[in-house]
């Protein structure tokens, strides 16, 4: 009756693996609260937003690069830099980012609409380019 | 008759020589290479002597009273107080105003504005210089505007030099009389008696001897320069040419580049003392400068200011209050070029776009990626790592000195933050990143589990038996680098505690050829042929191409561009060139997941755990690489915020003292503790097309809480995650899974 625990002791055990990575991983990935990093990072973000509005996408992207440097989990960084690339009319790279922005927003509601539009207008222009 | 049409002849010959040379560009200026900018924000962790450090290489400089001026800083305690300096890049403009820094330990407390006292959530030190692109004259100028020259400064230059320079006509006769009764008195060519317009025309047309000949082209040029000039034209021209010093090996040349060099202000902002200073340096810069004798110095500065009260431009106390202030020389810094490596790096790049004689006279401002904080990490970390290395080689016969090469990285933005490519630029400029091919060894082992990816999962297993493989023409038997005494390991244990066998055995699985492709897709550019021994780094890889294609682990699967140049300008500051980060997807964000995942066991509870011991307490992907006979020892490191590579070896492949774990790791460290203000200690997020699964660790299904003993959590791509229970302590007869159940409960009781 006891033989299946003991068929578990006595087979061949492989090296025991690193355990346990995944719950690690869970405790330390990035949660929805920004260090310091991230609150610099998000007024980076507004900054790029504005030059955004005002038809700038060179220096939009610019800014958010520095805005990914400081907080690279910040997903709207992301959002912002394929809203750039989709002003400048590169489909690729505005399709690049929207994937990293959907990655990193998913679990928040709001941006996920967002993001979702932005795909289908990427999607547009991608069509009207022909790429 | 025939004087006169030689003599107009002349005159049009000499108008149009005149015409060609200050009608186009009249001097080269060198092109200059910066750093990046720096962001300072509340809470960041800094350290605060390399804070104070950057500031000084900046200009910033301490004094005793509340900042008043642009670049004036002073230091308590807890509080800094700046004033800032007017920022100009390519996509930011900023006026320098006041602020105070508020420090708790390393730590930014607060940053106010010193005008309105509100709470200012980030800004930017400007960038530093890093390099200049020097001609063959190895002049430095600034140019500037006569427009923006103090009266009071041009006053001061015309009392030394050229009093009545607004009344003559380009010659003074008085000044000449004066010249000739010198020099006849003393029979030789004593005094000149020149006027600007006539220095002018020497330093630009004319060789510098002493001859009557010269002397009479001189005058006609001079001439024929004021018929063809305005008044302010030439003295514009005249203030951005004269020699003014010299900073080392370089000559600093014009008012511009003066008024930085001696009092770290543009020239628009020069005192009456200052502008009296650098006036009374005209004559003899360097015996007057006040960085060779200060008494001297003040002295002549003294006699511009006595002749200026003289001619009526200033009044007696101006004079006095302007004579008595003590002469307070910025201090500058000798000129030495600043990461050479990574300068060299981004010269090869520019070399497309520009020539070489562009770089040196057209002014072009190139802003870079480059960290200056990092940079010094890196130079210092690698120092010491070879240092250590000394015990154990030679260092006689610098050939025969380990080398080293660090790299570091933002992955997302694939931006070159730091690069050394080698122990000492002066003894060798072999950039050991861009140049060199080495064999990774096991750094290059991710690429293989990558391959693996599509059909295995990380808890699969892989036979760690002794296997004798076909390839190379001959038999090729792999060994572990220590014992392992299990027949098989998982992708992750294999990974995590780098063992070749099962490596081997997972790439003969999947192929040689898609692990050749996978790698490839990843942006290594040297062949990777398709041999068993390519499962274990035998191919040699560019440094800099490792680095990026972790980069790729680090970024969800998109390889980033490497980044070096980010903007150039020309002289008035347009945007003459522009390189962003851009991303090309080499694999899904789910597979990369999953090999950092496995990388973070090998820094954990593999090869890379003597990390924790050095002061590595924050969670990283890392793996080292040793190649046989210890010809190269690496350690290829990242977080979300940066990555790190570095490479230890021998240019003439000796042996080194240990495997990368000993000798690339401790350096990997050092480097990374030395930038610990950029690391969140945050982990990635997980992507979506990632589970989280129990399993068996024997079998490597889903665990049976009843029978599995030896359970764990795993990722596994979504694809391909264990959908089966544990067969192997499993029943599928329904009575043996009600005795198992109760078995569970009496355990569990």
């Amino acid at each position: 009756m006891w033989l299946p625990l003991s068929q578990c002791a006595t087979a061949p055990s492989p090296l025991p693996s690193p355990e346990p990575v995944a719950e690690k991983e869970k405790q330390d990935e990035i949660v929805a609260t920004p260090g310091p990093a991230g609150f610099a990072s998000l007024q980076l973000m507004e900054q790029a937003r504005v030059l955004l509005e005002s038809n700038k996408p060179d220096e939009a992207i610019r800014t958010l690069e520095r805005a990914v440097n400081l907080h690279p989990a910040n997903g709207g960084n992301y959002y912002y830099l394929a809203e750039a690339w989709l002003m400048k009319g590169n489909v690729r790279q505005a399709r690049e980012f929207n994937a990293l922005a959907a990655i990193y927003l998913r679990d928040h509601g709001e941006w996920r609409s967002r993001i979702l539009s932005q795909e289908e207008r990427i999607s547009r222009r991608a069509r009207e380019q022909g790429v | 008759m025939l004087f006169s049409a030689f003599l107009a002849a002349y005159g049009l010959y000499l108008s149009l020589e005149i015409d060609k040379r200050f009608s186009g560009r009249r001097w080269s200026i060198p092109s200059k290479v910066f750093s990046d900018t720096t962001m300072l924000y509340p809470g960041q962790q800094i350290q605060r002597v390399s804070l104070e450090g950057k500031l000084e290489r900046l200009g910033y400089r301490k004094v005793n009273h509340k900042p008043r001026a642009k670049g004036e800083m002073r230091f308590s305690p807890n509080t800094w107080e700046l004033f800032l300096n007017d920022l100009q890049i390519p996509h930011a403009k900023r006026q320098g105003f006041p602020l105070q820094l508020t420090f708790e330990g390393n730590r930014i407390a607060s940053i106010a504005d010193l005008r309105t006292g509100k709470p200012i959530p980030l800004f930017e030190l400007e960038p530093e210089l890093l390099m200049l692109f020097f001609g063959p004259t190895r002049e430095q100028r600034r140019l500037v505007s006569i427009k923006e020259i103090p009266e009071h400064v041009i006053q001061a230059v015309l009392a030394a030099e050229d009093s009545r320079f607004r009344e003559h006509i380009g010659v003074d006769p008085w000044g000449i009389l004066r010249a000739l009764y010198v020099n006849l008195l003393h029979g030789d060519i004593r005094q000149g008696g020149s006027t600007i317009t006539q220095q002018l025309a020497k330093n630009y047309f004319l060789t510098p001897e002493r001859t009557f000949s010269r002397k009479i082209k001189e005058v006609l040029l001079a001439l024929t320069t004021e018929l063809m000039y305005e008044k302010d034209e030439i003295m514009e021209i005249y203030l951005n040419e004269i020699y003014l010093g010299q900073k080392d090996s370089i000559s600093i040349n014009g008012l511009g580049e003066a008024s930085y060099f001696y009092f770290g202000k543009p020239a628009g902002r020069l005192t009456l003392d200052e502008g009296a200073l650098i006036a009374g340096l005209i004559r003899a810069p360097n015996l007057y400068s006040p960085y060779v004798d200060k008494e001297r110095s003040a002295l002549r500065r003294n006699t511009v200011l006595l002749a200026m009260n003289k001619l009526g431009w200033i009044s007696r106390d101006q004079m006095e209050q302007a004579a008595s202030k003590p002469l307070r020389p910025s201090g500058y810094e000798i000129y030495r070029r600043k990461a050479p490596y990574f300068v060299d790096y981004l010269s090869s790049q520019l070399a497309t776009l520009y020539s070489a004689e562009a770089l040196s006279s057209l002014g072009f401002s190139i802003y870079t990626t480059l960290d200056t904080e990092a940079q010094r990490a890196a130079e210092s970390a690698l120092s010491r790592g070879l240092d250590r290395l000394s015990p154990t080689v030679s260092q006689k016969d610098p050939a025969r000195k380990p080398q080293g090469a660090v790299l570091v990285m933002q992955p997302k933005t694939g931006s070159i933050l730091a690069m050394v490519g080698g122990r000492d630029y002066g003894e060798s400029q072999f950039n050991r990143l861009t140049q060199a091919k080495r064999q990774p060894g096991s750094a290059f082992k991710p690429f293989v589990f990558l391959t693996g990816l599509d059909r295995f999962t990380p808890a699969t297993l892989f036979s760690n038996e002794l296997r004798t493989y076909d390839g190379e023409g001959e038999t090729w038997t792999p060994r572990n680098y220590s014992p392992v005494a299990e027949s098989a390991v998982t992708m992750r244990t294999a990974l995590a505690k780098s063992i070749n066998l099962p490596t081997v055995d997972l790439a003969m699985k999947v192929g040689l050829d898609q692990v050749s492709q996978t790698a490839r897709s990843f942006g290594f550019s040297t062949p990777l042929a398709a041999y068993p021994s390519l499962a274990l780094g035998s191919s040699e890889v560019i440094p800099l191409e490792l680095a990026r294609a972790y980069c790729a682990f680090a970024a969800e699967g998109t390889l980033p561009q490497p980044l070096s140049v980010k903007d150039v300008t020309d002289e008035e500051g347009n945007v003459l060139e522009r390189r962003y980060m851009t991303l090309e997807r080499v694999t899904t964000p789910a597979k990369a997941f999953l090999i950092t995942s496995m990388l973070r066991s090998a820094v954990e509870e593999g090869t890379g755990r003597p990390l924790k011991a050095k002061g590595i307490d924050f969670p990283v992907a890392g793996k080292t690489g040793t190649t046989n006979d210890l010809k190269d020892a690496w350690f290829v490191g990242y977080t979300p915020e940066l990555l790190t590579l570095v490479w230890v070896g021998y240019d003439q492949g000796q042996p080194l003292p240990g495997p990368g774990s000993e000798i690339a790791l401790p350096i990997w460290a050092d480097v990374m503790n030395g930038m610990r203000q950029y690391l969140s200690g945050r982990w990635f997020k997980v992507p979506p097309g990632v589970l989280r699964k129990e399993i068996c660790i024997e079998s490597g299904q889903l665990a049976l809480f009843s029978g599995c003993l030896q359970r764990r959590t795993e990722f596994f791509l979504e694809e391909n995650s264990p959908k089966e229970p544990c067969s192997l302590h499993g029943s599928h007869n329904p009575l043996d899974r009600i005795i198992q159940k109760a078995k569970d409960l009496i355990r569990n009781f």
